[in-house]
């Protein structure tokens, strides 16, 4: 979203400086900005911190739960991810490795740095994260580039961006709030895992203003290393096929005086980049919607994703795996926010509850649904300071065995 | 000696002599690439790791010697899992084939939940349709509380908290076919070793749930027929050996000949070659289920032992490249299809110095490693017969 604003403003400089009033000249504002935000927070996980049942021992032992359920930051780092010794294959999330012990957290610290090349349409954006761990294998703090891209528009007459390099998604909305410090709550939800990873390849943007019915229409398509999958799941670092998977959401956005409301579909489709044969492949589809009516916010997606079957050459973010087992899945939500804005001290406060559901399979296991109800507040401090606390209550409705799995999870967040 | 094809079609036994050799004993083609044949699998695709109700017996049909009733032909209302002839510890031995794994690492363990008031049928903790799938189960017993729900799958039991202890390791593999059971001849009271006509273990086929479904599994006794690792759940295999000549292109190509099984991993066999073992109870190895299959290129002067008076199965064998050198005196049925080391010469001469490659202690005493080759296949083979007897059922 930052990106995207920082785009549309860059349009409207670059617009400015053939009109007329007065511009600026380009050698008074300094072309390197530097921002970006410090997460902490505290969370608390149900029994161990993980989806796994207690004697549970069917293999491999991420199959058969959700293990991405007891999430506590905006990362979607999960209390704990310890199979206990049982052998996993790789449908893991990245774990904060507190157990289910109540923790004080460093969720993220994140560096962004801009430079607007003097002169020209072109952004160049680095966002560097220090992501601060512990776990039982000892320290376990990594420095991630999580986006790195430049950024042209070719023409000051057209809405027209094209990104080289990893950035945000493009499927569905929910990458919009992937920053801690944009989310309205904390965790992302059940299926953000599938549409909100960063993906490292070439984007095009192209929206149409349609002024007379308050309208607009776009268009995002990317090729990228690995699709909108999460890191964890499908790595971005390289391709491993060397073949590029295509994503893209078309979008429709109508902007009353009193009423917004956007929709769009989303689409991918691709090799699977945990593997190596280009044959094995990937697809998804998806639908979003916000509509924005006053206080009220809600906003859903929905998403169905089915991955192909493959050998047993499975690499992904979190190392070197075995089977490529086929992979489908249905899931979505519905979120509800309620925010009130100030004047004082606390300039904006909200209330907001979510309901997510998802059902999936891994080839041959026992299929499973699993739900989630989300409820929580946030509180804009000051400039930029955000206070937050969320509950999420994890239920697996079939397939997985129950397991105490819910979560309380708090987060403060300076944006600088 | 499992023949599997990757082809569509399947192949007809009647097509002529080597072919029907090769279906019998076979030097099989590979599945496709990091796949798991189950027993369902293997009766899809036709193959001749099962015969159909009122089959063709390739394995006791001519060339091979006719044993036991000498029909031929497999009972009329149940598939039959085919009786391989094998050697190990320098005995005769047999095997059927109920799962083929192409390129996999490794095979682990799952959970086998068995009440012991006896009122839940066994409960699988996955189902045959995954990769993760095998027939190696640990078993963790429980007690059904009384008036408690009948339990379908792992979640029900989970959920309703029940004491499980961790108990031995049992081999089971799911089907979906009730009637099918190891391949008896029509005639037969059991089911027999081809070529020597011994009888072997006879499995029974009873009811179970995996993950909610209702299936049926192959047992053989609650006996232990495989070791695993308790830490990683990995099951140990074991070799089974394939001879092979030098193909077309120089590289070892299997012949269609009784494999040999070996007791451990190489160079570290659990028995001395004359069946004197660690890890054999009973009579039941726990080695010698889930085999790694490794090709034997035979030296120039090796050959096979075929009775004289059994001349097509020396023509069948002479055409696999291999002189069958006749013998002044027959030898010992047990015998039959034996490979010998030097056998070219010990056969025309002195047949009781032939250094004979029946056991995993004489393959690597005799050949050097260079000719003794891994491949990526696992096979699930369990015994039915070893060391010249039937396999107990416990």
């Amino acid at each position: 979203m930052i990106a995207f604003a920082l785009a549309l403003l860059l349009a409207q400089e670059i617009q400015s400086s053939g009109a007329d009033g007065y511009t600026p000249p380009a050698e008074a504002q300094s072309p390197l900005h530097l921002n970006g935000y410090v997460d902490l927070g505290w969370a608390r996980a149900q029994g161990n911190g993980t989806s796994f049942a207690p004697g549970d021992t069917r293999l491999p032992a991420d199959y058969g739960v959700d293990t991405f359920a007891p999430a506590v930051n905006s990362r979607g780092d999960v209390a704990s991810a310890d199979p206990g010794g049982r052998f996993t294959n790789g449908f893991l999330p990245r774990s904060v490795g507190i157990g289910g012990h109540g923790s004080f957290l460093i969720n993220t610290v994140d560096l962004d740095v801009r430079y607007v090349a003097p002169g020209a349409p072109l952004v160049l954006f680095t966002r560097l994260q220090l992501l601060p761990r512990f776990s039982s294998a000892g320290e376990s703090t990594r420095v991630l580039a999580e986006q790195a891209f430049a950024r042209l528009i070719p023409f000051a007459s057209q809405e027209l961006a094209l990104t080289l390099g990893k950035s945000d998604s493009v499927f569905g909305i929910e990458y919009l709030e992937n920053e801690a410090n944009l989310r309205v709550g904390i965790t992302p939800s059940l299926i953000a895992r599938y549409t909100t990873g960063q993906s490292l390849g070439a984007k095009a943007f192209y929206r149409i203003q349609l002024p007379r019915l308050w309208t607009a229409v776009s268009v995002h398509l990317a090729a990228s290393n690995g699709g909108t999958l999460v890191e964890t799941l499908q790595p971005q670092g390289a391709s491993q096929t060397g073949t590029p998977v295509f994503s893209g959401r078309l979008g429709l956005e109508v902007n009353l005086p009193s009423l917004e409301v956007k929709l769009g579909c989303s689409a991918l489709e691709g090799p699977r980049n945990d593997q190596s044969q280009p044959g094995v492949r990937q697809q998804a589809l998806g639908l979003d919607g916000r509509l924005v009516f006053g206080a009220v916010e809600l906003r859903g997606e929905l998403i169905r994703l089915t991955q192909g079957a493959g050998a047993g050459d499975k690499v992904n973010g979190l190392g070197t795996q075995t089977v490529v087992s086929r992979f489908d899945v249905r899931g979505g939500y519905g979120q509800v926010g309620l925010g009130y804005d100030f004047a004082g001290a606390v300039r904006r406060f909200t209330l907001y509850g979510r309901y997510d559901r998802r059902h999936a399979q891994f080839e041959g296991f026992t299929p499973i649904t699993v739900d989630r109800i989300t409820a929580g507040a946030r509180a804009d401090l000051w400039e930029s300071l955000a206070v937050k606390g969320e509950v999420l209550l994890n239920r697996e409705l079939a397939g997985a065995p129950n397991v105490d799995n819910d979560v309380l999870t708090s987060s403060l967040i300076y944006t600088w | 000696m499992a023949r599997l094809r990757a082809g569509p079609r399947p192949r007809r036994c009647a097509g002529g002599i080597a072919l029907l050799l090769l279906a019998a004993c076979g030097a099989p083609t590979a599945p496709d690439a990091w796949s798991l044949w189950t027993l369902d699998t293997l009766v899809a695709k036709h193959d001749a790791a099962v015969v159909e109700p009122g089959g063709p017996l390739a394995l006791l049909s001519a060339p091979y010697p006719l044993v036991g009733a000498r029909t031929a032909v497999q009972q009329a209302g149940q598939r039959g899992l085919t009786v391989f002839p094998a050697f190990s510890e320098g005995k005769p031995a047999a095997y059927m084939t109920t799962e083929v794994w192409q390129n996999f690492d490794a095979v682990w363990v799952q959970p086998l939940y068995v009440d012991l008031t006896r009122q839940n049928p066994p409960i699988f903790g996955l189902d045959a349709g995954t990769r993760f799938y095998s027939p190696y189960w640990q078993v963790f017993t429980y007690a059904h509380p009384t008036g408690a729900p009948e339990y379908r799958s792992a979640r029900d039991l989970l959920d309703a908290h029940v004491a499980l202890a961790p108990n031995t390791g049992k081999f089971c593999s799911i089907t979906r076919d009730p009637s099918l059971a190891i391949a008896r001849q029509q005639g037969d009271a059991t089911p027999v070793r081809p070529l020597t006509g011994e009888p072997v273990t006879v499995p029974v086929s009873r009811a179970a749930y995996a993950e909610g479904n209702e299936v049926y599994f192959i047992d053989l006794g609650n006996a232990q027929r495989f070791t695993f690792d308790p830490a990683t759940l990995v099951v140990d295999e074991s070799p089974l050996y394939a001879f092979a000549l030098p193909g077309a292109d120089g590289l070892p190509a299997q012949v269609d000949l009784p494999k040999v099984g070996g007791s451990g991993p190489p160079h570290h066999p659990r028995c001395d070659g004359h069946a004197n073992c660690t890890g054999v109870v009973g009579g039941i190895p726990e080695f010698g289920s889930l085999w790694r299959v490794y090709t034997v290129l035979l030296p120039p002067a090796a050959d096979v032992y075929v009775p004289a008076a059994l001349p097509a199965l020396q023509q069948t064998v002479r055409a696999l490249g291999f002189a069958a050198t006749p013998t002044a005196a027959p030898l010992p049925a047990e015998f039959i299809l034996r490979v010998a080391a030097n056998g070219k010469t010990c056969l025309a001469g002195d047949p009781s110095t032939c250094l004979w490659l029946d056991s995993q202690n004489q393959i690597e005493a005799q050949l050097p490693d260079w000719r003794v080759a891994k491949t990526g296949r696992l096979v699930t083979c369990p015994l039915v017969e070893f060391n010249g007897k039937a396999v107990p059922f416990r």
